[in-house]
């Protein structure tokens, strides 16, 4: 093998190795694990759909110990949950500069089995942009796509640069065919919410809604390019949708000037930052197309 | 079971099927219903067209489709002739799973072929529809579709109609009597509906919100549409979904008059629903 | 090879879905104007996948010829056909038809239909499939109902999922034990049909068993 080569993969292991002593393997059940960050002193950060159980968590250690480890918190929308666990030690990766990643960019996600030890992948940046919504509304800034053959095993690891500094912790979800890192501003953010909260603060209207179809004149006068809407079927006493006078039968179409053909579609309108604010809505009513203004509430204190 | 018993309830059952020949496309089974020459077999058996019977002896004859319902695929045919060797049906809410079952029919143009099995169950099946199948575990092949499945005492409790997976269905005998009779085929309002708690202000707790109203239905008909709340007909409130079903629920044509908030529920609007009209575009000559 | 018999009205047709199957994976073995005079071919000629087109005024026709014959039973057939109601989709299914494409299908879109036919799946195209999902009454046309609903208190603990309370917060805002929690949580999954507590929020969100 030439000189170059033979650099090329020593540099690579080297990577890998560096960044293995920051990754634990995070376990629920008797077999199967996934993979998890120090993130910060004493708290592991994983990939939220990856962990099965809010109990019983363990965690195996670079030095090879297996230790429990305790739930924080959730949150799906960006799919990080985040563990403590003071036997993990310090943080020691960098964070890398979101900004110098591009197509192209090598990267490595290094994740660790309870067997087996650290575990490598070697993949590219395969799309960078600046934001990406998900479909309730929370936003990964940036979105970093991965060209990378993500295993199980490997999910929730670390996403490091050719600098060795973490660019965030690699999942499957948000991209269809291919694996994301969630970044590591967003895993910041979420962090210091679930370390202080223990949930995520959601925006809330008390109204629970299900999917109907809606007759094509509908569709047509009120210019609804989908073919459902979301009918109410439940409204909260006092919760902020009743306060607007939103009633059982009236059927959502638009909030905030946005189509709405699921309930999903409401979801992405209550992030934290809506929390507060005045949404306009525009509802049918008796077959009638009327407007209304819902002031967006904090679900901690509605919908216990 | 004796074995000169079983044979002689197989022979009866055989001489009551017949061999139904639709325009010569190949072929289906018929159970001959009464001695009078009323044969029942599956509507798409039939399709409609220009039939013949063939009875067990090979005997021929034209045979006339008198009525004929696509939406429970089941069909009636009258040929020229009497003391005929009619089925005994039996009552088909009274079949437990385990029993045996005799499926006779002619499947691949083999006449008179008997398979045999027990009954796996009785009910709907999710995928098709509301009404109840006779579920047996017996092979059926293409052409036993109208014959009879009987049970151990050669008794007919169902029509074979068709196969899902290893089961063969059946319609229950006590839907082609339903049938026969002219009715009662379920009554149908044209919604989706979805249970609600409603507001305790208006005066009545509980609703059943329109989700959907089928064009052309009866309560499109009557200007129902989606977000109505129904609350009850004029005589009793609605308490359950189960309260609608019995209140549209009985044969033939009948007003209904529903009570219903719509909008801002400003008061109790009244509404008068037809039931009963026989779908246009339906293929259905009375019997 | 998968061997597939063409069954169309005009020789023009015959002809151009001959030439877009023109490809390794298919032996064309037969083609004919119409159901009727072929069923006795098909025995000889031992077709994997039957290709029918079904033009508007044709369809009923064709349909009772498939239902009668039983074809469907022996063979995969595909039904080629102009915009078929929901009603004559649902009878062409149960008659055991593998796949009924609009006119308008890609040659890529039928090749892969008759790929799927043959290993007995059955395709539909995306353009039908409000035709195929059940509606009944009692249920809505758009999301199906629950085999076995939620009780009041398993949809009281799905609100307190949603708000991302753990099993233990739940406990005490109930006052009942931690175990019970967790035997709610169990039963509101399977109900729902998901396998953790976040997919059962969606599923719940979904169906308008928790207030957003």
């Amino acid at each position: 093998m030439s000189a170059e080569l033979i650099a090329l993969s020593n540099a690579l292991a080297q990577a890998t190795d560096h960044a293995a002593a920051s990754v634990v393997a995070v376990h629920t059940e008797a077999r199967g694990s996934s993979s998890g960050v120090i993130w910060r002193d004493g708290v592991i950060v994983t990939a939220e759909h990856a962990l099965r159980r809010d109990e019983d968590i363990q965690a195996t250690l670079p030095d090879g110990r297996v230790v429990p480890a305790t739930l924080v918190g959730r949150d799906p929308s960006t799919d990080i949950a985040v563990l403590k666990c003071a036997e993990a030690g310090k943080r020691l990766l960098e964070a890398g500069d979101a900004a110098i990643s591009k197509p192209g960019s090598i990267t490595l996600v290094v994740g660790r089995t309870r067997a087996s030890g650290p575990v490598a992948a070697l993949g590219v940046v395969s799309l960078v942009v600046a934001e990406r919504r998900t479909s309730t509304g929370s936003s990964l800034a940036p979105y970093i796509r991965l060209d990378v053959g993500l295993q199980p095993t490997a999910v929730g690891g670390a996403v490091v640069n050719v600098y060795g500094k973490v660019l965030g912790i690699a999942s499957p979800r948000f991209a269809r065919f291919a694996a994301i890192a969630i970044p590591a501003a967003t895993i910041d953010r979420v962090t210091d919410t679930l370390l202080k909260k223990g949930r995520i603060p959601r925006g809330y209207l008390g109204v629970a809604l299900q999917p109907v179809r809606l007759p094509d004149h509908l569709r047509q006068s009120l210019q609804h390019n989908e073919k459902t809407a979301a009918i109410i079927l439940e409204v909260e006493a006092n919760g902020p949708a009743h306060k607007a006078g939103i009633l059982i039968g009236d059927i959502l179409v638009s909030l905030a000037g946005q189509p709405i053909a699921r309930p999903e579609n409401v979801q992405a309108h209550l992030q934290a930052e809506n929390i507060g604010k005045t949404l306009s809505a525009k509802i049918v009513r008796g077959g009638a197309a009327r407007d209304v203004s819902i002031s967006v509430g904090d679900r901690a204190n509605g919908g216990d | 079971m004796a074995i000169a018993g079983f044979g002689e309830i197989a022979e009866h059952l055989r001489r009551s099927t017949v061999l139904i020949h639709a325009g010569g496309r190949g072929s289906g089974s018929g159970v001959i219903w009464s001695s009078e020459g009323l044969i029942v077999t599956n509507a798409h058996v039939v399709g409609g067209l220009n039939v013949r019977v063939q009875l067990w002896d090979g005997r021929d004859f034209d045979a006339s489709v008198t009525s004929r319902d696509p939406r429970c695929d089941l069909a009636a045919l009258r040929i020229g002739r009497n003391s005929l060797p009619a089925a005994h049906p039996a009552d088909s809410s009274q079949l437990r799973p385990g029993e045996l079952a005799i499926a006779i029919g002619n499947p691949l143009g083999f006449v008179g072929a008997l398979t045999t099995g027990v009954i796996h169950g009785i009910g709907p099946l999710r995928a098709l529809g509301s009404q109840t199948w006779v579920q047996a575990s017996v092979r059926l092949a293409p052409g036993n579709s109208g014959g009879p499945l009987a049970d151990a005492h050669g008794h007919v409790i169902g029509v074979n109609t068709m196969v899902a997976g290893r089961l063969a269905l059946a319609i229950p005998s006590n839907a082609v009597r339903d049938f026969l009779a002219g009715g009662p085929r379920r009554a149908w309002l044209g919604v989706a509906v979805r249970p609600v708690r409603l507001p305790r202000a208006n005066g009545h707790a509980f609703g059943l919100v329109l989700l959907e109203v089928e064009p052309g239905g009866p309560a499109a008909q009557a200007s129902l549409m989606a977000g109505d709340i129904l609350l009850g007909t004029e005589e009793k409130s609605f308490q359950s979904l189960d309260d609608l079903a019995a209140a549209i629920d009985g044969p033939g044509f009948r007003l209904l008059r529903l009570e219903f908030l719509r909008g801002d529920y400003s008061g109790v609007r009244r509404v008068t629903v037809q039931l009963g009209i026989p779908q246009d575009g339906k293929d259905r000559i009375a019997a | 090879m998968i061997r597939v018999f063409i069954v169309a009205a005009a020789p023009l047709t015959r002809e151009g879905l001959e030439s877009m199957l023109a490809d390794r994976r298919f032996d064309m073995v037969g083609s004919s104007a119409d159901l009727e005079t072929i069923s006795g071919q098909f025995v000889d000629v031992e077709p994997d996948v039957v290709l029918v087109e079904a033009t508007a005024d044709a369809q009923e026709e064709v349909l009772n010829l498939l239902e009668h014959a039983e074809v469907a039973q022996q063979y995969a057939v595909i039904v080629l056909s102009e915009q078929p109601n929901a009603a004559w989709l649902a009878k062409a299914l149960r008659a055991g038809v593998r796949a009924v494409l609009p006119r308008e299908v890609t040659p890529e879109q039928l090749r892969t239909a008759l790929e799927a036919a043959v290993a007995g799946l059955v395709v539909v195209h995306p353009s039908e499939l409000s035709a195929v999902l059940p509606a009944t009454v009692g249920s809505s046309a758009v999301v199906e109902e629950l085999p076995e609903p939620l009780t009041p208190r398993e949809r009281e603990v799905l609100q307190m999922l949603a708000a991302g309370l753990a099993n233990k917060e739940i406990a005490a805002r109930l006052a009942i034990s931690d175990h019970t929690v967790k035997f709610h949580v169990a039963s509101i999954l399977g109900k729902l049909g998901a396998s953790t507590r976040t997919e059962a929020v969606s599923a719940g969100i979904r169906r308008g068993l928790v207030l957003l």
